[in-house]
C-alpha cells in the first residue's frame, strides 16, 4: 500500500522528531538503502563516525535503529520511511543484510512463540502461595478504600453538593489520592473526572449522575459475589485491577480484517491515553485499543486511522467486550475506502442495550451513515436521512465537517457519551479525514 | 437533584415511589440510609433516561447544498505542505504556495478550507490569494460564517450603498481595474456618509489605475478627519508628478537646496572638498506641510528639521534636480556626499529614484553606495534595474573580494536588495560564493563569524528551485555541528521545502 507523508508524520512521537526527520531526507545522507518484501533498511550518517543502521518492517509498521535515541520511532526511522514513500526508486531490491534478516526472523519467531505459548501455557510458576497472599492483601485494601469512598460520597450529599463544591475540588483530589494508596486507581480516576465536571455548564446534573454511577459501582463491588462473572470482571477492571496482558495474549484471538476507524488522544493527569477504534469487516465487531505514554511523547500503537489490516484481536474479559489487544498482524495494511454507516436510531438503540448491560459504559463508537451537520444559536447537531438528530460536543474541527460535507450527506465516525457526540473522522469520496477535538 | 445540592441534612428526601416501572424499582430502595438511597435513585433515574433515549424527528435542517466544482483539488501531499505552513513551519512561503496552486489550475481540498480561511481572516495580505484557490466549496463555506466574509461573492455596483465592506471593496477594485474614473465617481457619491474604516479600506484600492483625474478627489481627501486617509492620499498624490501637492513640495524646497554659483575653480573645489550644493534646513513644519503629509516627529536619532527636509525632497520627482542644480545625476550624488546633509539628501533621492524608475540616477546612487559602507537604503535602488542589466553587476561583485565575509561583501549585500525570483545564473553565483567561503574555512584560511550568512530565509526564498538538488549536493559534506552551518542548513532546508512543495503542486 502507498503511505502518505502525513500518515508517516503522524507516527512521530513529537513535533521535534517530525521536524528532525525531515532534515534527514537528503538521499546523500543515506547509504545502502534496500527493500525486500515488507522490510526496508538503510544507513544514515549522523554526527558520530559510524552511521546508524535503521530498519522498518512495513507490515506493522515496526521500527529498529542503532542510534541511542530513546524516542520511538526515532528520527532516522521516520526519515527512512518518508524517503521510501517519496522516492522508492532509491531503494535497491536485494536480499536483506544479515542484521535485518535476523531481526525479521526474531520478530516472526516471537510471534510464533506467542502462539505455541498459548497452547502449552507457560506462566512462570513464581511462588503461587506468595502471589495469592499479595492478591488477598490488595483485595483487603481495596475493600477498605471502597467502603471509605462510599461513606465519603454519602457525606457529600448529606451536607449538600452545592456547599461542598463552593469550597473547591481539593477535598476530591485528596480523596482520590487516598484511593490510589488503596490500590484502586480506577476509582481515583472516576472521582477526579467527577470533580472536573464541576467546572462545566449545567454541572449539577452531570455531577450527581457521575457520583451515582460511582456509588453503584461500589455497591456492585460490595455484592460482587451475587453477580454474574462477566460483570464481576467489568467491575474489577473499573476499580483498577490490571489484566496481565501477556497472559491475555495467549488466549485465542478473533481473526478478521480490522478497519482502523479513528483515534483520539487525551491527557489524563500527565498520562496520554490514546483510544483507537477498530471494526472487523466480516465479524462486524467493534474494538477499542488503548495505548499510553507519559509526558510529551505521543503513545505509539502502530495503528494508523484510515487503514485496515488482517490480524487477530484478543478481547479483555468483561461484559462489554470492547477493549482489546492486537495479538497478530499478518498482512500489510491498506487504505480504508469508506466508513461503515448506520442510522442514528440503530446506533442509539445499540448504545442503550450496552449501557443497560454495563451502566459504567463511558463512550461508545457510533458509525453514522449519510448525515449532515446543522447549526443554530452556536450549537451544533448532526441529522441523518430519517431526520433523527444528535447534539455535537463543541470541538475544534466542526467547520471541517461542514467543508467536507458541502451540505451533502457524509459518513461520520464519532464517540457517543450518552449526552453528546464527538466526531473522530469522516470519509468523503473515498478520502478519509481525521478530525481534531 | 435539589436534595443532593442542599444536602439531606437540610432537606427531606422526597417520596420516590410511583406507579411506573422506574417508580416500582425506586420504591424497593432501602430508605434507612437516606444518602445511599438518594445516590441509588439518581443512578436508576439517569440510567433509565439514557437507556431509554429515543430519537425524535428533527425540525432543524442542514445547510443548503454546494454546487459541484470542475476544478480538481490538489493532491494530499501538496495539501500537507499547506498544513505544515498553516501550523507555523515557514509561513512566509504561503504566498508562493497559493500563487503556484492557482497557476496550476487546482483548488484546495475541502478539509484545509477552514484553516486556510482563518489564515486569510488573520492576514489581510493573504486574502486575495486564498480567495483565489478555495473553489466553489470554499466560497460556499465562507458564506456560512461571517468571520470569513472577506471572501464575499462579488456584489453588484447597484448594491454599492448597501453592501458589506468586503463586498464594496471588491466592487471598487473591479471597477478600478476596468474604469478608474468611474471608480472615483462611485467613491465620491457616498464618501461623506461612509464611516472612517470604510474610507481607509477604499483608499487602499486607489493605488491601481492611479491617474491625473484622481487629483481633485485626493486633494480633498487631504482634509479628511481620519489620519490614515490623509496619509494615503498624500502618498498617492506624490505618485502623480504633475499634482499640485508635488508643486507645493517643489516650491518649499527650491530655496533650501541650491547650487552655489561658480565660486572658485573646479580644482579648488576638489581640493577643499567644497560642494556645489548648498543646503538650508526648513525652520518650521507648518500646517500646510502637515496637510501635504509631512510627518512632524522624526524617527529616533534624527533632527526634526533634517527629517522634514528629507521627506520633502523624497516627494519631488528625481529629474527636477538635474534642472534645478544644473548637474548630472552622478555629479549630484558626489556633491551631496560632500555636504553635511548627505544622510538627508541621498536616501530621499533613492526614494524618488525608485518611484521614478530612473536608470541614470540608479546607477549613480549604486556606484556611491557600493563604494561607501553598507547602506541598504541606498542599495535598494537596484530594484529599478531589469535583471538582464542587474545580474552581471551582482555576479561580478560576488566573484571578486571573496575573502570578505557577510555584510563586508558588497555583492552579497546588493544581492539582498534584488527582488526575486532570481535567475539560475544569479543563484549559482551565490552558491559558488558560499562554497568558496566554506572551503576556505575548512582549510583554516577564513574565519567565518556569526554574521557570515545573514538572513538565510530571505536568500532561500528568492533562489530558483531548479538549483535545490545541486545546492544540496554542493554542501553535503558540511557537518551539522560546524558553528557556521546553521544558517547554511536553514537556507538549504527552505530551498528543499519549496522545491518539493512546488513539485507536488505541479504533479
Amino acid at each position: 500500500m502507498h503511505w502518505t507523508t502525513e500518515q508517516i508524520l503522524k507516527l512521530a512521537p513529537d513535533a521535534a522528531s517530525a521536524k528532525a526527520a525531515q532534515g534527514l531526507l537528503a538521499p546523500k545522507k543515506w547509504t545502502s538503502l534496500g527493500v525486500h518484501e515488507t522490510a526496508i533498511w538503510g544507513a544514515c550518517q549522523g554526527s558520530g563516525s559510524n552511521p546508524y543502521h535503521t530498519q522498518i518492517d512495513l507490515a506493522e509498521p515496526a521500527f529498529k535503529c542503532s542510534c541511542p535515541s530513546r524516542k520511538f520511532p526515532c528520527k532516522h526511522g521516520l526519515a527512512l520511511f518518508l524517503l521510501f514513500a517519496e522516492q522508492p526508486s532509491l531503494f535497491a531490491k536485494t536480499a536483506p543484510p544479515d542484521t535485518v534478516a535476523s531481526w525479521l526472523k526474531g520478530r516472526s519467531d516471537r510471534a510464533a512463540k506467542k502462539d505455541t505459548a498459548a497452547t502449552t501455557k507457560s506462566r512462570d510458576p513464581k511462588d503461587p502461595e506468595a502471589q495469592a497472599k499479595t492478591a488477598a492483601r490488595r483485595l483487603d485494601r481495596v475493600k477498605e478504600g471502597a467502603l471509605e469512598l462510599q461513606r465519603w460520597l454519602e457525606d457529600m450529599v448529606r451536607t449538600g453538593l452545592a456547599g461542598n463544591l463552593s469550597r473547591g475540588t481539593a477535598p476530591w483530589e485528596s480523596q482520590a489520592a487516598r484511593l490510589v494508596d488503596a490500590q484502586a486507581p480506577g476509582l481515583a480516576r472516576l472521582l477526579k473526572e467527577a470533580a472536573a465536571l464541576s467546572t462545566r455548564e449545567g454541572w449539577q446534573e452531570h455531577l450527581l449522575e457521575q457520583m451515582a454511577l460511582l456509588y453503584l459501582l461500589l455497591e456492585g463491588f460490595r455484592r460482587s459475589a451475587d453477580l454474574p462473572e462477566d460483570l464481576q470482571d467489568e467491575i474489577q477492571s473499573l476499580i483498577g485491577w490490571k489484566r496481565d496482558q501477556q497472559e491475555l495474549l495467549q488466549d485465542v484471538g478473533i481473526a478478521d480484517e480490522w478497519n482502523v476507524l479513528g483515534q483520539r488522544t487525551l491527557l489524563e493527569d500527565r498520562l496520554q491515553v490514546q483510544r483507537t477504534w477498530l471494526k472487523g469487516t466480516s465479524t462486524g465487531r467493534e474494538a477499542m485499543i488503548l495505548a499510553f505514554a507519559y509526558g510529551n511523547q505521543a503513545p505509539f500503537s502502530g495503528l494508523i486511522p484510515g487503514t485496515c489490516f488482517d490480524g487477530e484481536l484478543v478481547f479483555f474479559p468483561g461484559r462489554l467486550g470492547l477493549r482489546a489487544l492486537v495479538k497478530t498482524r499478518s498482512e500489510a495494511t491498506r487504505q480504508l475506502q469508506n466508513l461503515p454507516g448506520e442510522s442514528i436510531a440503530r446506533s442509539v438503540a445499540k448504545w442503550s442495550d450496552c449501557k443497560a448491560n454495563c451502566p459504567w459504559l463511558e463512550r461508545f463508537p457510533f458509525e453514522l451513515g449519510r448525515v449532515v451537520p446543522a447549526t443554530a444559536h452556536g450549537h451544533w447537531w448532526i441529522i441523518d436521512e430519517a431526520k433523527a438528530e444528535l447534539p455535537l460536543s463543541p470541538f475544534r474541527d466542526v467547520w471541517k465537517v461542514v467543508a467536507l460535507s458541502g451540505g451533502h450527506p457524509i459518513n461520520l465516525f464519532a464517540e457517543w457519551d450518552g449526552h453528546s457526540l464527538l466526531p473522530v473522522s469522516v470519509c468523503v469520496d473515498e478520502r478519509f479525514v481525521e478530525l481534531n477535538a | 437533584m435539589k436534595t443532593a445540592l442542599l444536602g439531606t441534612d437540610r432537606i427531606a428526601l422526597p417520596e420516590l415511589g410511583s406507579s411506573d416501572n422506574v417508580g416500582a424499582l425506586l420504591s424497593q430502595l432501602d430508605r434507612s440510609n437516606r444518602e445511599a438511597s438518594l445516590l441509588a435513585a439518581a443512578a436508576v433515574v439517569s440510567l433509565h433516561r439514557q437507556c431509554g433515549t429515543v430519537t425524535v424527528p428533527s425540525e432543524k435542517s442542514g445547510f443548503p447544498t454546494c454546487k459541484s466544482d470542475d476544478t480538481p483539488g490538489c493532491g494530499s501531499n501538496a495539501a500537507s505542505y499547506l498544513k505544515r505552513m498553516l501550523q507555523g513551519q515557514f509561513p512566509h512561503l504561503l504566498p508562493e504556495f497559493l500563487s503556484a496552486l492557482a497557476g496550476s489550475g487546482h483548488r484546495l481540498p475541502e478539509e484545509v478550507l477552514p484553516d486556510a480561511l482563518d489564515a486569510g481572516r488573520k492576514d489581510i495580505k493573504l486574502r486575495n490569494l486564498i480567495a483565489g484557490v478555495i473553489g466553489k466549496r470554499g466560497e460556499w463555506l465562507a458564506s456560512l460564517n461571517e468571520e470569513w466574509d472577506f471572501v464575499a461573492a462579488k456584489a453588484d455596483v447597484k448594491d454599492w450603498e448597501t453592501a458589506s465592506r468586503p463586498s464594496r471593496v471588491s466592487v471598487l477594485r473591479e471597477l478600478r481595474k476596468n474604469n478608474p474614473p468611474d471608480a472615483i465617481g462611485l467613491l465620491a457619491s457616498t464618501w461623506k456618509q461612509d464611516g472612517p474604516e470604510d474610507r481607509v479600506a477604499f483608499m487602499e484600492e486607489l493605488q491601481i489605475g492611479l491617474h491625473s483625474g484622481d487629483e481633485d478627489f485626493l486633494e480633498s481627501a487631504l482634509d479628511d478627519r481620519r489620519k490614515e486617509v490623509r496619509k494615503k492620499s498624500a502618498e498617492l498624490l506624490v505618485r502623480l508628478p504633475e499634482s499640485k501637492l508635488v508643486g507645493r513640495m517643489i516650491e518649499r524646497t527650491r530655496a533650501l537646496v541650491t547650487a552655489s554659483g561658480a565660486s572658485g575653480s573646479k580644482l579648488l573645489r576638489a581640493l577643499t572638498r567644497q560642494s556645489k550644493i548648498q543646503v538650508t534646513l526648513p525652520e518650521v513644519c507648518d500646517e500646510s506641510m502637515r496637510r501635504d503629509g509631512i510627518e512632524p516627529t522624526p524617527p529616533k536619532g534624527m533632527g526634526e528639521k533634517a527629517w522634514w527636509l528629507r521627506q520633502m525632497v523624497a516627494a519631488i520627482p528625481i529629474t527636477f534636480w538635474n534642472d534645478h542644480l544644473g548637474l548630472q545625476a552622478g555629479q549630484c550624488v558626489q556633491d551631496a556626499e560632500k555636504t553635511d546633509y548627505a544622510k538627508v539628501l541621498l536616501p530621499a533621492w533613492a526614494t524618488a529614484t525608485k518611484r521614478g524608475r530612473h536608470v541614470e540616477w540608479t546607477q549613480a546612487i549604486l556606484e556611491y553606495a557600493l563604494g561607501a559602507n553598507t547602506n541598504f537604503q541606498l542599495l535598494s535602488v537596484v530594484e529599478v534595474l531589469p535583471p538582464t542589466h542587474r545580474d552581471p553587476i551582482v555576479i561580478k561583485l560576488l566573484s571578486s573580494d571573496r575573502n570578505l565575509v557577510g555584510y563586508a561583501q558588497p555583492g552579497f549585500n546588493l544581492l539582498q536588495c534584488c527582488p526575486g525570483p532570481w535567475s539560475e545564473q544569479l543563484g549559482r553565483a551565490l552558491l559558488e560564493f558560499l562554497q568558496f567561503q566554506v572551503k576556505q574555512n575548512q582549510e583554516g584560511k577564513l574565519q567565518l563569524t556569526y554574521i557570515w550568512f545573514p538572513n538565510p530565509e530571505q536568500f532561500s526564498m528568492n533562489m530558483p528551485v531548479a538549483l535545490a538538488t545541486e545546492a544540496q549536493e554542493m554542501f553535503a559534506n558540511v557537518a551539522g555541528d560546524h558553528p557556521f552551518s546553521k544558517p547554511l542548513h536553514t537556507f538549504l532546508e527552505i530551498l528543499q521545502f519549496r522545491s518539493k512543495m512546488l513539485k507536488e503542486i505541479h504533479k
